[in-house]
């Protein structure tokens, strides 16, 4: 810019409107023979719509600013609430966990029982299955009792349950006390053993009852 | 809520507030009745935010006669309409997008091209040069209201850093546009 500071206040008043008829007509004849303030003028109209646009275009940065800020936002509750129904999940694993060891674990004063005596003691049936002879177990027997012989209590409860209900077999009976005390279930297990139905096992049912 | 004088005391509020108010509404309209893709829809929607600002501060718009919604929605259908009519996007970069759709219809390509290298004159300038003119071009402020929110030490300081700022931005514009007319 060639011109002086006053001709570019000058530019300025005119452009904003603001020169009154009489200057606003005198520049005019100035800038039709003054190329240097015309062109002057001409790069302070273009600058001057420049600004205009770039005030505008600083708005449009805002807005796509404000766009992106709407569609990261979800994102980070997603990740917020991920996070969340992953600690959930994993603190209901620990306290299912947690609940099932508790629930499965032989009580403390039957332990030796079920890891040394099971096999002696506590199982009171018999399997033979050769050419020569034959045990006069059920199939649902069977399945039954060789559950519970590898103390798969878990397994063995409901079939032996299904013996006892359906056919009144006192041994599955007696068997499902026995399931009952090794999952940790101690009140429903001695609640079995102690019915008048097993009074022909009382030396076994002792070794829970009197222990 | 009169929204012309949020706009012009705390404009950026007052535009994340219309913005939100009018967004969803807007966009499913052009869409739905001019054929807008999601993009183009988002970009006539902000232009048309741009340019009811733009308004404000120009003095264009003093009142409304209707509610801001029905104002906005009037500028974008004229906006879609130009749409339909040039597809005059293809935008690259947000100058392109601001000069294509603000500036009158009556400029050339040359005055285009100036204007643009003017944008990224002030932004190659930066701070404070850049917002003291643009206070004072754009938002009209007199050098005692300019002095006052830049923090400067009275009026003939900031009327001296302006016209310095504009010697910086003429020359930077003036080698901008001598650059790209060799290239």
């Amino acid at each position: 810019m060639k011109s002086s500071q006053d001709d570019i206040d000058l530019l300025n008043s005119y452009l904003k409107g603001r020169l009154g008829s009489a200057d606003a007509a005198a520049l005019q004849e100035r800038l039709s023979i003054d190329s240097e303030l015309y062109a002057d003028f001409q790069d302070l109209k273009n600058i001057q719509e420049g600004i205009r646009l770039s005030v505008l275009k600083d708005k449009l940065e805002m807005m796509k600013k404000w766009e992106n800020e709407a569609i990261t936002k979800p994102k980070k509750n997603w990740g917020k609430w991920s996070l969340f129904t992953f600690l959930i999940i994993l603190l209901g694993y620990f306290l299912y966990s947690i609940a099932l060891k508790s629930k499965q674990e032989v009580p403390e004063e039957y332990k030796t029982l079920y890891a040394s005596d099971f096999d002696k003691s506590l199982i009171l049936h018999s399997t033979k299955r050769s050419i020569n002879q034959v045990d006069t177990l059920s199939g649902a027997q069977r399945r039954a009792y060789e559950m519970y012989s590898i103390q798969l209590f878990d397994d063995a409860i409901p079939l032996l349950n299904e013996l006892w209900v359906g056919q009144k077999d006192t041994l599955a009976l007696f068997y499902l006390g026995v399931s009952h005390i090794g999952v940790g279930d101690k009140k429903q297990g001695l609640e079995i053993l102690q019915k008048p139905e097993l009074i022909k096992y009382s030396e076994q049912t002792n070794l829970f009852i009197n222990h | 809520m009169d929204w012309i004088l949020k706009v012009k005391t705390n404009e950026n509020e007052a535009l994340k507030e219309i913005y939100g108010l009018c967004r969803q509404d807007c966009l499913v309209w052009l869409q739905r009745d001019f054929g807008c893709s999601e993009d183009d829809a988002l970009d006539i929607f902000q232009m048309s935010v741009l340019i009811l600002y733009d308004n404000v501060i120009k003095g264009k718009l003093t009142t409304l006669s209707s509610n801001i919604k029905t104002y906005l929605f009037g500028i974008a259908k004229n906006k879609a309409l130009e749409y339909l009519r040039d597809k005059r996007k293809n935008a690259s970069d947000d100058i392109t997008l601001v000069v294509n759709y603000v500036v009158q219809e009556s400029q050339d390509d040359t005055v285009d091209h100036q204007i643009s290298a003017a944008i990224v004159s002030l932004d190659k300038l930066g701070d404070p040069c850049k917002s003291v003119l643009q206070l004072y071009y754009y938002h009209d402020m007199s050098m005692e209201e300019i002095t006052e929110k830049m923090g400067y030490k009275n009026a003939d300081t900031t009327k001296n850093q302006k016209y310095k700022c504009l010697k910086r931005l003429q020359s930077i514009y003036s080698e901008h546009i001598l650059k790209s007319t060799q290239d």
